[in-house]
């Protein structure tokens, strides 16, 4: 189980300290060991990293090394050396968070790395405290810091919340508030390139999955909004050395609406453990009116679904505790006290942790209103609005026109202000990131002559595919024959791995195929029981349905004959009963619409709305735009291995339908989509 | 291994249901069913009666029953064999569509072979019954350990079969010349005491699985006698080895595989 280290800051208490969270003993330790703060919140414990056992605190005006201490009765973290430059010490009577505040340690690089935010740069020293370098604003990226030219420089010039370090070495940092404009940005330390912009107040910065996760970015002015914190994840560009593909997905921190109403909570700092991401959430105000006690936060890196609470103690000595920052501890790592007690250090002494109102303590932490509140905005813009309670779908209306409809690479429509729709979604049910796969064509004769024909070939089916589908879709995978749409659904459904990028589906997933494993010696009666079981339904549970199967397919005295005696339409009847006998939770249905007569086509479609209703998602595969409209909200448009467009039926639907009376025609008419497909 | 064990047990239905289906359809597909399997064995038992024993007079006592136990021994192994190798390129559709697991789709013509030749051991049984007696139960761990081989070549056999389908050409005449390399006619000693063949020849003809294996059947059936354990358990860990490489190997080439059906 994971532990993280936290920075801690009491307003109330005027106090700062050091903490560990264990997401199995809860919040176990607590060091304050800050002499009492009377500039707050200029003062205060900052950002915090781990280096080979040693712990590098900034704090507003410092960088304190700690080392840990296993021995007992002493408090865990023992100062080692404080270091300190004049010039962080210049108190300049500027609003809050000026000093130092994020700190990075780079092994790649050898240096420390803090923003100093009163001087707006930020500072490289070397592992034992030496300076080394000062990076500037206005020399990391000339053209968006503009020096003035007279006695004019504030906090506004930019302030650097998190420094990020990559894989391969670059550092991104979120800087917030830059050259007067309230915007925030993220920026490359060392090329000074733009990665991310009109982002407002954003807070954090961590990496991991092939995301980027930012916290706090409030629409509207600067200030801090009367709501609850977010938290947002942006695609990360892949086989390019660095940029940002669009928004991945947006959380909202939830918690009882009629209490967050008196405290909302702003999201600060920021770890990932495993496939979740931590994140605190702290109110910044006055304590007596907080309900809801500050805490951690977790949410599914998947899904976006906010998972479990870790709510912080309110103590007499050190009030309301309010985060600032969190690092996770490697695994190998000796903790003190491991078990649920809270070992609090004052001032270098243990002190009995006293709880400041017990009732606070008993309150529960308010998590169970979901989906209410979560307004999930779709990285790939779809424009119908789902409602996941009762399946219905809203498609917007008047939108069909070429240039409304969303192209998917081309994601910064997406924040475009004339569509500030936002979708309310279920949770993410199918998460494809980045995915390609290649197929090679062997060749076929050993001593042919052309040595193409001996080798084989590489063959790209699916290229650079990033597409998330959530509880409450239907959606249709549309395309001509060999654009990559059975590739897809196979790659859903797990029977193909992909080569580049990954595929993460949650639940069972099924893809439906009419008559999978039928042998037509056998009668109707066995092969219920061959599909049934090869789809993965206990024999048992297909023996107790046997009656609704046979009833469902109609096949009368015929249900204990060989199948080789039947007509195309008993089979593909029988087939479809067994296969809808079984309850998946993502269903991918492979062009299998299309069998029977008039009349078993009303009862399956009938059928098919059932399903819909049990699974939560629906992947219909086919090239016949009449089909995916009858079942369909969303439509994903594949062609050549890319995706094309991504939307509502109504938007792509017309556009697909001329497409397909002359495809070739159709792409020289519009180069830009041509362009995609290169 | 036990990753296989995991994905048996989460597909122990489809498991099942396959092992009864390819009974059942061996079965169907001919008007005497199941009876083709006793009366194949019994025929090749006649011709090769006649020929070896009568004509060319040669073969002991109860030569016969000695032909008999092992053409059905060689039969589970090839029929096995061939199945097996066969078995990804068989079952496309399933493991497309439904990515049931080939590790488990490889074990189906194994179980199959087995259930249809432990008709031939009880007919020999009943034939030969003076020797029979609880002794006799031992050929039950000799018929497991002719599916794990089965089992372990079978996972090698059956990915190459994908990458060279003329996999199975070749393995029709390896399989022949298996028929006449193992003691199926003629007894082991035949080769291991023969004066005339080199060392490294015996070591050679040693190494064939079945060799071993049908020497210990014919031991248990025609003379009522036990064979050496440490050889089987020999054997048994030598083939269990063989499977958690062929495992690694399968699911090593599992993802490209797929891509070449």
């Amino acid at each position: 189980m994971p532990s993280f280290l936290i920075t801690l800051v009491s307003w109330a208490s005027k106090r700062a300290g050091i903490g560990i969270l264990n997401t199995d003993s809860g919040f176990h330790y607590l060091q304050d060991d800050y002499p009492a703060l009377h500039q707050l919140p200029f003062s205060s414990y900052r950002g915090v990293a781990l280096f080979e056992r040693h712990i590098y605190l900034a704090t507003s005006h410092s960088i304190r090394i700690y080392d840990c201490s296993n021995e007992p009765e002493t408090p865990f973290f023992t100062l080692q050396q404080e270091i300190r430059y004049f010039d962080w010490s210049l108190l300049t009577g500027q609003p809050p968070y000026v000093g130092l505040v994020p700190i990075l340690l780079s092994k790649k690089r050898n240096r420390i790395l803090v923003a100093n935010n009163s001087q707006c740069s930020v500072d490289a020293l070397s592992l034992k405290g030496d300076f080394v370098k000062r990076y500037s604003l206005w020399d990391i990226a000339p053209d968006i810091f503009q020096l003035p030219e007279q006695f004019d420089l504030q906090f506004t010039y930019g302030q650097t919340r998190q420094l990020c370090e990559t894989t391969d070495g670059s550092i991104y940092m979120t800087v917030a508030n830059c050259s007067k404009s309230g915007n925030g940005k993220i920026i490359d330390l060392d090329s000074g390139e733009l990665l991310l912009d009109g982002l407002q107040d954003p807070h954090g910065g961590i990496i991991s999955h092939g995301l980027y996760f930012l916290q706090d970015v409030v629409q509207g002015p600067y200030g801090r909004t009367p709501d609850n914190g977010k938290l947002m994840a942006y695609n990360i560009k892949q086989n390019q050395k660095i940029g940002f593909d669009g928004l991945a997905w947006e959380a909202t921190l939830k918690s009882d609406e009629d209490k967050k109403k008196s405290n909302p909570q702003q999201l600060r700092g920021i770890a990932v453990a495993g496939d979740k991401i931590y994140c605190g959430a702290s109110f910044f105000g006055n304590p007596s009116v907080q309900q809801v006690p500050n805490r951690i936060v977790s949410f599914d890196i998947m899904t976006s679904r906010q998972l479990e609470s870790f709510d912080l103690p309110d103590l007499v000595e050190f009030r309301h505790p309010q985060i600032f920052a969190m690092t996770l501890i490697p695994d190998d790592w000796q903790l003190p006290n491991p078990d649920k007690k809270l070992t609090f250090f004052l001032a270098g002494k243990q002190v009995v942790p006293q709880p400041y109102q017990p009732a606070t303590e008993a309150e529960a932490t308010p998590e169970k209103k979901e989906k209410k509140s979560s307004t999930t905005e779709n990285s790939t813009g779809t424009q119908s609005t789902v409602l996941p309670g009762n399946n219905k779908t809203v498609p917007e209306k008047n939108n069909s026109s070429l240039d409304k409809a969303r192209i998917q690479t081309n994601c910064k429509k997406t924040t475009n202000k004339a569509k500030k729709k936002k979708l309310v979604r279920g949770a993410r049910s199918i998460f494809i990131n980045h995915v390609s796969l290649c197929y090679l064509r062997t060749g076929n004769f050993l001593f042919s002559l052309n040595k193409k024909e001996r080798t084989g070939r590489e063959y790209w089916a699916l290229r650079d595919i990033s597409v998330s589908f959530y509880e409450g879709d239907t959606v249709g995978l549309i395309g001509r024959n060999g654009s990559g749409k059975s590739t897809l659904s196979m790659m859903i459904s797990g029977a193909l791995k992909p080569d580049k990028g990954k595929v993460i589906t949650q639940g069972k997933v099924q893809l439906l195929a009419l008559g999978i494993g039928f042998r037509p010696q056998l009668t109707g009666r066995e092969n219920v029981m061959i599909s049934g079981s090869i789809l993965g339904m206990p024999r048992k549970k297909i023996k107790a349905r046997m009656n609704e199967i046979e009833a469902f397919a109609e096949l009368g005295d015929f249900f204990d004959e060989p199948i080789r005696t039947y007509s195309a339409g008993m089979k593909s009847r029988l087939g479809f009963a067994v296969s809808t006998a079984v309850q998946p939770d993502i269903l991918i249905l492979d062009e299998v619409m299309s069998t029977g007569d008039a009349a078993f086509r009303n009862k399956a479609n009938k059928r098919m709305e059932e399903m819909r209703g049990r699974t939560k998602t629906v992947v219909v595969v086919s090239h016949s735009p009449a089909q995916i409209k009858a079942l369909c909200s969303r439509v994903v448009w594949l062609e050549k291995g890319r995706v094309l467009m991504d939307g509502s039926i109504e938007d792509i639907l017309p556009i697909y339908e001329r497409f397909c009376k002359n495809p070739d025609q159709w792409l020289t008419e519009h180069p830009e989509i041509a362009d995609l497909l290169i | 291994m036990t990753k296989l064990f995991h994905e048996i047990i989460d597909n122990r239905s489809a498991l099942v249901t396959l092992v009864d289906v390819n009974i059942k359809t061996t079965v169907a597909t001919t008007r005497l069913g199941w009876l083709w399997w006793v009366i194949n064995p019994l025929i090749m038992m006649g011709i090769y009666y006649f020929f070896v024993h009568i004509i060319m007079d040669r073969g002991e006592e109860n030569y016969h029953l000695f032909v008999l136990t092992g053409l059905i021994a060689w039969q589970s192994f090839r029929a096995a064999l061939t199945g097996t190798t066969n078995v990804i390129l068989k079952n496309k559709q399933l493991i497309r569509q439904i990515a049931l697991p080939i590790g488990m789709l490889t074990a189906i013509p194994i179980l199959v072979q087995l259930f249809f030749n432990s008709f031939g051991i009880i007919i020999i049984l009943i034939w030969n019954y003076p020797v029979a007696g609880i002794h006799s139960l031992s050929v039950v761990p000799l018929l497991i350990l002719i599916g794990l081989v089965v089992y372990g070549l079978g996972l090698f056999l059956s990915v190459i079969n994908v990458y060279l389908r003329d996999t199975k050409q070749i393995m029709a005449y390896v399989l022949r010349a298996g028929f006449f390399l193992s003691p199926i006619l003629y007894p082991a000693s035949r080769v291991l005491d023969s004066a005339k063949l080199p060392e490294f020849v015996k070591t050679v003809f040693n190494l064939n699985p079945m060799c071993w294996i049908i020497t210990a059947l014919r031991m248990v059936l025609l003379d009522g006698r036990m064979f050496n354990w440490q050889n089987f358990f020999t054997m048994l860990l030598i083939s269990l080895m063989i499977i958690q490489v062929g495992l690694f190997w399968l699911r090593a080439n599992s993802s490209r595989i797929i891509k070449m059906l």
